[in-house]
C-alpha cells in the first residue's frame, strides 16, 4: 500500500508536469493545446539526437530539449494559433489537433517507429526508506514537478510579466488599452508552457522509452487532470495529477489492472457532472 | 442556387450509380468506405457544424454500431436490416446518455468528456472478450436481406449507396427545417436562443442522440466493408479523423461531410509509399482550412461553381483576427 502510494505520487508527478504546461498556456491564452504532448515528444527526440550525434554531456542535450520546446511554442503561436485566437474554441481545438497530426507525423517521418531506451538524468539507483523502495528517478521527477509548479506560480504572482500575463484573460481589451503588448505576452505564455512541456517529455521518456507514441496516453491523462482542476488552476493541475497517480496505483492493488486506464475517465466524467467547471475552477458568467 | 444544388446532387448520384461498371473492386471498396465514413461525418457535422458541440469520442459510437450489428447478426441470427436498426437504436440510447452531461458541459470540458467516452468504449471492447473477441476482433459476414447476400464489392457498394442517399435526404430535411435552424441559433448564441423560446437542454441532448445514431449507422456499414472489426479500428485516431473530415470538407455542409470522408480515405492511399506523411498532410489541411479557408473543400467547389455560373464575383475577405 505504501509502495503503491509512492509509485502513484511519482507517476502522478508526470501527469501533473504535463498538465502544468497545458494549464499555464490555457490560463493566459484560453487555448487548450492538443499538440502539447507532441511538442514534448519532439523536444525529447531533438535532445536525444543532439546527445547521440555530438557526444555533448547529457544535461546540455536536455537544455537543447527545453530550447526546442520553447522554439516550437513560439512557432506554433506565431504561425497558427494567433490567427485563430479570436475564432472560438472549435477553431483553436481543430488547429491544435492539426498541429498534433503535423508534429506526430514529423516525428514518425524523421525518427521512424523504433522504440529507443532513454537515459534518466537522475540515475536509476534505488533507495530504501522504511520498507518502501524509491528510485532516484522517482524522487527527481517528484521534486522537479513540485519546483516547476512553485516556480510557475511565483512567476505569475511576483513578477511584472506575470502580472501582465494574469491581466490578459481578465480583460484583453482593457489590458491592451493599458499598453500591454498582448501578442507578445501570449507568445511568452506559449514559450514558457512549451518549455515546461519539454521538461515533461525528458522526464517521461526514461519511463516509457523514447518513441513517437509515448505522449499520447500521458497527454490524455494530463487533460483529465487539467479539467479536474478547472483548466486554469496550476494548484488544481498539480494536486489533480498526484491524486490521479495515487488512485490509479491503489486501484490496481485492490481491484483490477484493467480499471487503471479507464479510471481517469470515469473519475473525470463524475467530477465534471457534479462541478462542470472542475474542482478548482471558477464559474464564468456569460453575456448575450 | 438551390436548383443548381439539386441538379449537381442528381449528377453525382448518376455518376455514383454507374461507377461499378467502370471501376475495379479496390476502388469500390474505397468508395464504400467513404460512404460509411461520410455517414458518420454527417452525424458529427450536425452535432459540431450545426449545433456547435465538439465531440472527440465519435469513434465510440461507430464502434457501438459496428459491434452491435455484428454481434446480433452472429449470435441471434438477425439479418442486415433488423441488425442495423438495432445498432442505430443502441447508438441513439447511448447518445442520449452521453448527451445528458453534455448539457452541463461547455466547449473544452465537453471535448474532454467525449474524449473520455471514446476511450472508455475502446477499453470496454477490450474487456468484454466473450462478446467482442477482445484483442482478436470479430470477422464480419456479408450483409443478408431477405435471403439475398451482398457478397461482392459491387453489391455492397450499391447497398451503401442506397443508405447514403437515405441518410442525406434525412439530414437535408433536418438541416433545412425547424430543428436545424434552432441548432444554428443555439450555436451562434445560446442565451439569445433561450430568450427566443428554444429549449436548449432538450435540443442539445437530441442533437447528441441523432449524431450518435448516425454514427452507429456508419459503424454498421463500416463493419461489412472492412470484413473484420478489431479494437484497433476505433481509437482516438478515428475520432480525430472524423473531426478533420468535417473541417476539411466543410462545417455544417452535407456535401462537405462526404468530401471530407473522401479526403481522409484518399490521401493515405496516394501517400502510401511515404509512411507517416499522410498525417502531416491531414494536419496541415486542418490548420490551413481554419486559418485561410474556413469553408473547406465544399466552399472551394461552391466558389468554382459560382465562377462558372455568374462570372467573377467579389468575395469579401475573411475578417482579420482580433487580439
Amino acid at each position: 500500500m505504501d509502495q503503491a502510494i509512492i509509485n502513484g505520487l511519482a507517476e502522478g508527478s508526470v501527469y501533473a508536469l504535463l498538465a502544468l504546461g497545458l494549464v499555464f498556456i490555457h490560463r493566459i491564452t484560453e487555448v487548450a493545446s492538443f499538440a502539447h504532448g507532441e511538442v514534448s515528444a519532439m523536444a525529447a527526440f531533438v535532445g536525444f539526437s543532439i546527445w547521440q550525434s555530438t557526444g555533448l554531456p547529457f544535461w546540455m542535450a536536455i537544455a537543447g530539449s527545453v530550447a526546442t520546446g520553447a522554439v516550437l511554442g513560439a512557432v506554433i503561436e506565431r504561425v497558427a494559433v494567433r490567427r485563430v485566437q479570436a475564432s472560438g474554441i472549435l477553431a483553436t481545438t481543430v488547429v491544435t489537433l492539426g498541429l498534433y497530426f503535423v508534429l506526430h507525423g514529423s516525428v514518425r517521418a524523421v525518427w521512424g517507429p523504433e522504440v529507443r531506451p532513454y537515459p534518466s538524468i537522475f540515475g536509476d539507483a534505488t533507495l530504501r526508506v522504511g520498507g518502501v523502495a524509491v528510485s532516484t528517478q522517482h524522487i527527481g521527477v517528484m521534486a522537479t514537478s513540485l519546483l516547476i509548479a512553485l516556480g510557475l506560480s511565483a512567476y505569475l504572482r511576483f513578477t511584472e510579466t506575470g502580472l501582465s500575463l494574469r491581466a490578459i484573460p481578465q480583460n484583453p481589451y482593457g489590458a491592451a488599452v493599458m499598453g500591454l503588448d498582448i501578442r507578445r505576452l501570449r507568445a511568452v505564455s506559449w514559450i514558457v508552457g512549451s518549455a515546461v512541456g519539454a521538461v515533461a517529455g525528458v522526464l517521461i521518456a526514461p519511463l516509457t522509452f523514447l518513441n513517437s507514441n509515448m505522449m499520447t496516453s500521458p497527454l490524455i491523462k494530463a487533460f483529465a487532470v487539467a479539467a479536474l482542476g478547472g483548466l486554469d488552476s496550476l494548484l488544481g493541475a498539480f494536486v489533480g495529477g498526484l491524486l490521479l497517480g495515487v488512485v490509479e496505483n491503489v486501484v490496481v492493488l485492490y481491484i483490477s489492472s484493467y480499471l487503471k486506464d479507464s479510471l481517469a475517465f470515469v473519475f473525470i466524467l463524475l467530477v465534471l457532472l457534479v462541478t462542470p467547471e472542475g474542482l478548482f475552477g471558477k464559474p464564468r458568467r456569460e453575456k448575450v | 442556387m438551390r436548383r443548381l444544388g439539386l441538379l449537381s446532387a442528381m449528377g453525382v448520384l448518376a455518376a455514383a450509380a454507374i461507377v461499378p461498371l467502370l471501376a475495379g473492386g479496390y476502388w469500390l471498396y474505397l468508395l464504400s468506405l467513404m460512404g460509411a465514413y461520410g455517414i458518420v461525418a454527417l452525424g458529427l457535422n450536425i452535432l459540431t457544424g450545426l449545433s456547435g458541440q465538439i465531440s472527440l469520442g465519435h469513434a465510440g459510437f461507430v464502434a457501438i454500431g459496428a459491434y452491435g450489428s455484428t454481434i446480433v447478426t452472429d449470435q441471434l441470427g438477425l439479418s442486415f436490416l433488423p441488425a442495423t436498426v438495432f445498432a442505430v437504436a443502441i447508438g441513439w440510447v447511448v447518445g442520449l446518455i452521453v448527451g445528458f452531461p453534455a448539457v452541463r458541459l461547455r466547449g473544452l470540458y465537453l471535448a474532454i468528456a467525449t474524449l473520455a467516452f471514446g476511450i472508455s468504449v475502446e477499453r470496454a471492447i477490450y474487456h468484454f472478450k466473450a462478446l467482442t473477441g477482445g484483442p482478436y476482433g470479430l470477422s464480419v459476414n456479408p450483409p443478408v436481406i431477405l435471403g439475398y447476400a451482398f457478397n461482392s464489392s459491387a453489391k455492397l457498394y450499391y447497398l451503401i449507396l442506397v443508405i447514403v442517399v437515405l441518410a442525406v435526404v434525412l439530414a437535408a430535411n433536418i438541416i433545412h427545417s425547424r430543428p436545424g435552424r434552432m441548432m444554428v441559433a443555439m450555436r451562434d448564441n445560446p442565451i439569445a436562443a433561450t430568450a427566443m423560446g428554444i429549449d436548449i437542454r432538450r435540443l442539445k441532448v437530441l442533437a447528441f442522440a441523432f449524431s450518435a445514431a448516425m454514427s452507429a449507422l456508419g459503424g454498421a456499414l463500416y463493419a461489412p466493408v472492412i470484413n473484420f472489426i478489431g479494437v484497433e479500428h476505433f481509437t482516438l485516431w478515428l475520432s480525430i479523423s472524423f473531426i478533420s473530415m468535417i473541417v476539411v470538407g466543410g462545417l455544417g455542409s452535407i456535401a462537405g461531410s462526404f468530401l471530407g470522408a473522401a479526403f481522409v480515405v484518399v490521401v493515405p492511399e496516394l501517400l502510401r509509399e511515404f509512411g507517416a506523411y499522410h498525417q502531416i498532410i491531414y494536419g496541415l489541411a486542418m490548420i490551413f482550412v481554419f486559418v485561410f479557408w474556413p469553408k473547406g473543400l465544399v466552399g472551394l467547389l461552391h466558389g468554382l461553381a459560382g465562377l462558372l455560373v455568374s462570372g467573377v464575383r467579389g468575395r469579401r475577405p475573411a475578417p482579420a483576427p482580433a487580439l
